[in-house]
């Protein structure tokens, strides 16, 4: 069966050094890989480098300092050193988009592989569902969704996660139907093999070029719409600090425009995250599925 | 081939210059305000309010946002006035009000008065307005057509027909004579009735536009300096100066209230000169307005109180040490300095300090002790501390502008005595709703802005009968025999001396433990005078002028 | 054609249908009253339960879903619980103002990325290339209300230029008359040059920040459609017989590398319509998205309802229009 396998059909040189070499000729797929890489280090160091306790950490007499030797990028309304909670921030955004993204693909797929596959009524049926879910305002619909679980990081993640489903549904869908066809799903069918093997086995693997680049680029459209969520007052409770939170908090209280270091660090610190996911996903698309560009 | 693309490249670049020249230049001069001090001859009548939302609508009675209250007090008049900058009440459209004994109020009417629209302001039209929001059965209630009139029972127990009712009868006695019969005597019943909520609208105006008064690109007719002009959704309304005024003419020819929903947005505008004064800003923007020379900033007297309250029903809770330590290890006069600066001062007593007559004199609050408060703490068996959820407003309110710092500095004082606080919110529709749902929050803050200058607005709905569910399973039957005893009283010393006993067991019982008086930010640019804000929240603009 | 026509439009009774479910469904899984919303600090449980009954609030869901759909049938989307405005009356007030905002934001992007991105093909490699492209992948991924902020401070507070929010100013508007809602319409139909140039002050900053997004997506999508149709074999044969640069670029070129900026801009401009609620509510614009975010807060279930009913339906409706638009710009398509 291994040998039906479709990675050995599609090419007969080794897949994975074709890949490295297309990524390697990418220059946005290289800055945006070091720059990806170079965030998450950041933020898994940052408890070593930058200890910091969220519940305790504030000092009201220096509220509100513009940036400065000792805070680099100044204060926030409670006295807090900005570069902290910009950079705690970042672990927040990378941890919410990594999960909404985790579940809009989890979902998405699954249903993109059955209705792709098995077609008919159940086709129809996720068909409707996404066809609503791409014609509901994806913003409103994330709002109502954080609405009815309560303002909370989770509730982020989750609402985020739902307004992914329709793309990756789309996606997989699109893959199945040209896939299934193919001779060597075929030929797997006739060796008897069940419809969860010929899926899993199969159709998945080859499917996966176009999902990894699909979800890096989602990785960023998710960090933008929770930090939207949280600027709207809607994502995580304090002491959390989150990105979108802390724009929405000066914005709120009324200093962003006397203290504008307050909006300005957290909003690149947003569109750096998802520069580099950008970039790393037009480099993968590069590498991974050169056909599709732009 | 580069030099044939060259050319073209030019012609791009031109183009874009072009636009880019268009766009500017058509921004620079359609903002002269901003870049010369003299406003266009247009501009000088018109006056521009900022306001930080559209009103709910213009019918009297049917509204209890701050944003409405505004825009009646411009088109509407009050059966009276409250003197500019306090809440003492003046004679407005009833010139005198007596009663008895507290329970049959007599208001004797101006005889000069007439609606914007002509007709005749008399009793009648009083009691028309008054059976509208009291009578569920009036045929010009249009209850049918979703109105609510929800301010009538707040403070009036209820409508018509209803156990609760204080109302009993309303009676129009001869053109300019008004009676209200009240089922118990109720000393503050002039200056509630009176209270911004509750204008006096044309009988005649609502009869002819039906369930359509008073929303947008409908007639709402009042006595007032001020007509409605033109109302566009989310955007302004148009306010044009009654000429027939019975009162002081209104100085400005035209107001433009514009709605502009956040303060940092309010203040870019008066900024640029594009708004003359605005109202709820935030503390932060005094450093803001101070450092703009064409800018001067003024406060309301303070007229609010925002709390922090314990919920006796959660178990820590139910120890009088426990919420006594909790209200000494709040730094109060930090937190007030830090979130307020100068625009609010800490809250010795549960009523705003014009008022503090009515609070119990030998005791202001728990001094900020966090070692004794640490040590209540360990007698009453919590030496480790205790888990406690803490719930903030989704919202800004005047009492607490920025509630979300203000709870993680009062976290803070918390955790420095070993409570660990967890932050809890919920958007403004359930948050109150909730929190008087059994058991209720374990502590909240919440706060409140008097409707009118009586300490029993403040203290009835919080400690009387049926306003203390939020606060567990706490009830005091002293406390309730207390308030019905001062409502019913008129005599100042004797009530003084009711509200003070009361007073004394809830503020030492430390359930809402006072934090703030705040005095709402306003500001206007240099150029407008005769703005003199009112503690109660909102005032007429007749005596505003531009220069 | 006209049957491809009436068979979408037939295909979008489910998906509407389907719109109307989830709305319906969300709204009220979402906890809390118009009520409280309302009434704030001085609102008491039963005063609530009553303007519930009143506002027949306390019906089954089922029969509230049966009223709200027929409703809709007859073009009747209900009334504001806050305001008494009828929903229909609301909207028409407000999508003007979502429309220009987006037509604005859109001509912005179209006017700056088709340039931007026809010169980054031209020029491919150039360093004009690489700054276009690496402009248009910051461009994606800034958050826009951020943008809208920094607008805001440079151009409206630091240097005075613009007006910071509103959709218009005061000093010139007494004698203007809404009459389509359409401001810069109304302006030019009744000649008045002060108030068009103060309609248009107010629409520079916050179309940037909405059309920064697609400004980008168009630019990147122009160039690399641009670089594909140069290097097909006609372009090669075009410019091979002495036809001029520019000409080969905007006849031949540009035309068929128009089409996938075409549906582009139209998924772009439905997504517009619906997404500009926090630009909206940076600019405190009078449009749908953040009346209907408002109304979300405030539990005001017919607003909430009618405007995502009629978002939805706008943006379906722009999608049909976005495929028939192939049939104009490219013959070989055919519909059956």
């Amino acid at each position: 069966m291994d040998t039906l396998s479709p990675a050995v059909i599609q090419t007969s040189s080794d897949p994975l050094q074709r890949i490295y070499r297309q990524f390697r000729r990418s220059t946005s797929g290289k800055i945006g890989l070091v720059l990806t890489l170079g965030l998450v280090v950041l933020a898994l160091l940052a408890p070593l480098l930058r200890p910091f306790d969220a519940a305790t950490a504030r000092n009201f007499a220096a509220r509100l300092k513009a940036p400065s030797l000792e805070f680099l990028m100044g204060t926030d309304g409670l006295g807090r050193d900005l570069l902290t909670l910009v950079w705690y921030g970042l672990r927040i955004s990378l941890l919410v988009s990594l999960i909404a993204v985790g579940i809009g693909l989890l979902i998405g797929t699954l249903l993109g592989l059955v209705a792709g596959y098995f077609r008919g009524r159940l086709d129809t049926v996720i068909g409707w569902f996404t066809d609503i879910l791409l014609a509901f305002p994806s913003v409103l619909l994330a709002i109502a969704v954080a609405t009815v679980f309560g303002s909370s990081l989770r509730s982020v993640m989750f609402a985020v996660g739902i307004i992914q489903i329709p793309t990756f549904i789309r996606l997989t869908r699109s893959m199945v139907l040209s896939l299934r066809e193919r001779e060597f799903v075929q030929t797997a069918r006739a060796f008897g093999a069940g419809s969860g093997r010929i899926i899993f086995r199969h159709i998945l693997p080859s499917s996966l070029a176009p999902l990894i680049v699909q979800a890096t680029l989602s990785l960023g459209t998710a960090t933008l719409e929770a930090a939207g969520l949280g600027f709207l007052g809607l994502g995580a409770q304090p002491p959390t600090p989150e990105l979108g939170t802390m724009l929405s908090d000066s914005f709120r209280n009324g200093y962003s425009m006397s203290s504008p270091w307050t909006i300005i660090f957290p909003g690149l610190m947003i569109t750096l995250i998802v520069l580099a996911f950008n970039l790393l996903g037009d480099g993968l698309r590069d590498a991974l599925d050169p056909r599709s560009n732009p | 081939m580069i030099r044939r693309l060259t050319r073209w490249h030019a012609t791009l670049i031109a183009v874009f210059t072009c636009l880019t020249l268009v766009l500017t230049n058509c921004a620079t001069q359609t903002t002269p305000s901003s870049t010369s001090p003299s406003p266009s001859a247009a501009s000088t009548a018109a006056l521009v309010f900022g306001l930080g939302g559209q009103p709910a609508n213009l019918e009297p009675g049917n509204i209890t946002d701050n944003n409405s209250i505004y825009l009646h007090y411009q088109i509407y008049d009050h059966l009276l006035n409250f003197k500019a900058g306090t809440t003492d009440p003046e004679p407005a459209l009833a010139t005198e009000w007596s009663s008895p004994d507290g329970k049959t109020w007599t208001f004797k009417l101006r005889d000069d008065v007439k609606f914007q629209d002509g007709t005749p302001f008399n009793a009648e039209a009083v009691k028309f307005n008054v059976e509208r929001w009291w009578d569920p059965a009036a045929p010009t209630g249009f209850r049918d057509a979703g109105r609510g009139y929800e301010i009538w029972p707040g403070l009036f127990g209820d409508f018509k027909g209803k156990e609760g009712s204080l109302l009993q009868a309303v009676n129009a006695k001869d053109a300019t004579t008004i009676e209200f019969v009240l089922a118990q005597p109720f000393a503050a019943f002039p200056i509630a009735i009176g209270s911004g909520y509750f204008g006096m609208a044309s009988p005649d105006a609502i009869k002819k536009a039906g369930p359509s008064y008073g929303i947008p690109g409908s007639p709402a007719v009042g006595t007032g300096p001020y007509t409605l002009e033109d109302w566009r959704s989310d955007d302004r309304i148009v306010l044009k100066a009654n000429p027939d005024y019975w009162g002081e003419k209104a100085k400005s020819e035209q107001v433009v209230v514009r709605f502009i929903k956040d303060p940092s947005a309010r203040l870019a505008e008066l900024r640029a000169g594009t708004i003359d004064f605005t109202v709820e800003l935030a503390p932060d923007q005094l450093t803001e307005i101070k450092a703009d020379p064409s800018l001067t900033s003024l406060f309301r007297e303070s007229f609010n109180v925002g709390y922090f309250a314990l919920n006796t029903s959660y178990e820590p809770l139910a120890k009088l040490d426990v919420r006594k330590a909790i209200a000494m290890a709040i730094n109060r006069e930090e937190i007030v300095k830090a979130f307020w600066g100068d625009t609010a001062v800490v809250a010795k007593h549960f009523v705003p300090d014009s008022m503090s007559q009515f609070a119990d004199q030998s005791f202001t609050g728990y001094a900020y002790n966090p070692d004794e408060a640490k040590k209540l703490l360990a007698s009453a068996g919590y030496d480790k501390g205790f888990p406690l959820e803490l719930w903030y407003m989704p919202v800004s309110r005047p009492y607490f502008p920025t509630p979300k710092p203000i709870a993680e500095a009062i976290a803070a004082d918390l955790s420095a005595i070993g409570i660990q606080v967890t932050f809890k919110t919920k958007d403004w529709a359930t948050y109150i709703e909730d929190s008087k749902k059994p058991p209720g929050y374990q502590s909240f803050m919440l706060g409140w802005t008097g409707d009118y200058g009586d300490p029993d607005n403040f203290y009835y709905y919080h400690f009387g009968k049926g306003g203390t569910t939020d606060l567990g399973n706490w009830k005091d039957q002293n406390v309730f025999d207390l308030l019905d005893k001062a409502r019913a009283v008129s005599d100042p010393t004797e009530r003084a001396k009711l509200y003070g006993e009361m007073d004394k067991i809830t503020a030492e019982g430390a359930l809402r433990i006072p934090i703030v008086h705040s005095k709402p930010l306003v500001a206007h640019r240099s150029n407008i005078s005769g703005w003199v804000p009112s503690p109660l929240g909102s005032e007429k603009f007749n005596t505003i002028s531009k220069t | 054609m006209l049957q491809y026509i009436a068979k979408r439009l037939l295909g979008l009774v489910p998906v509407i249908f389907g719109i109307t479910l989830l709305v319906f469904a969300f709204l009220h899984l979402i906890p809390g009253d118009p009520v409280t919303a309302m009434v704030g600090e001085r609102s008491t449980p039963e005063q609530i339960e009553i303007l519930r009954k009143q506002m027949g609030l306390d019906q089954p869901l089922p029969l509230q879903y049966l009223f709200f759909l027929i409703g809709l049938l007859r073009l009747d989307f209900g009334t504001s619980i806050v305001t008494n405005v009828p929903v229909i009356v609301e909207i028409g007030q407000r999508w003007p103002a979502s429309f220009e905002l987006s037509v604005a934001a859109m001509l912005f992007a179209v006017l700056v990325g088709i340039p931007a991105g026809i010169l980054a093909a031209v020029k491919k490699d150039s360093w004009l290339d690489n700054v276009a492209m690496i402009g248009s992948l910051v461009g994606v991924s800034m958050p826009v209300y951020w943008l809208g902020l920094l607008l805001i401070y440079l151009f409206a507070v630091y240097l005075g230029w613009l007006p910071p929010s509103g959709r218009l100013g005061v000093s010139q508007g007494f004698e203007f008359q809404a009459i389509t809602g359409f401001y810069i319409l109304d302006a030019i139909l009744q000649g008045n040059v002060l108030v068009l140039k103060d309609v248009l002050a107010h629409l520079v900053l916050p179309a940037i920040a909405l059309g920064t997004i697609p400004l980008a997506i168009v630019a990147r999508l122009t160039r690399s459609a641009m670089l594909e149709v140069l290097s097909q074999d006609y372009i090669r044969t075009a410019r091979a017989k002495g036809v001029l640069e520019k000409w080969v670029i905007f006849k031949h070129a540009l035309k068929n590398a128009l089409l996938p900026v075409i549906t582009i801009i139209g998924l772009q401009f439905g997504a517009l319509l619906s997404g500009a609620i926090l630009t909206e509510t940076i600019f405190s614009w009078p449009g749908l998205g953040s009346w209907i975010y408002s109304a979300i807060l405030a539990r005001d279930y017919p607003v909430v309802q009618g405007g995502v009913v009629f978002i939805s339906i706008t943006f379906v409706l722009i999608n049909l229009l976005v495929d028939l638009s192939y049939a104009l710009f490219d013959p070989r398509i055919q519909y059956r």
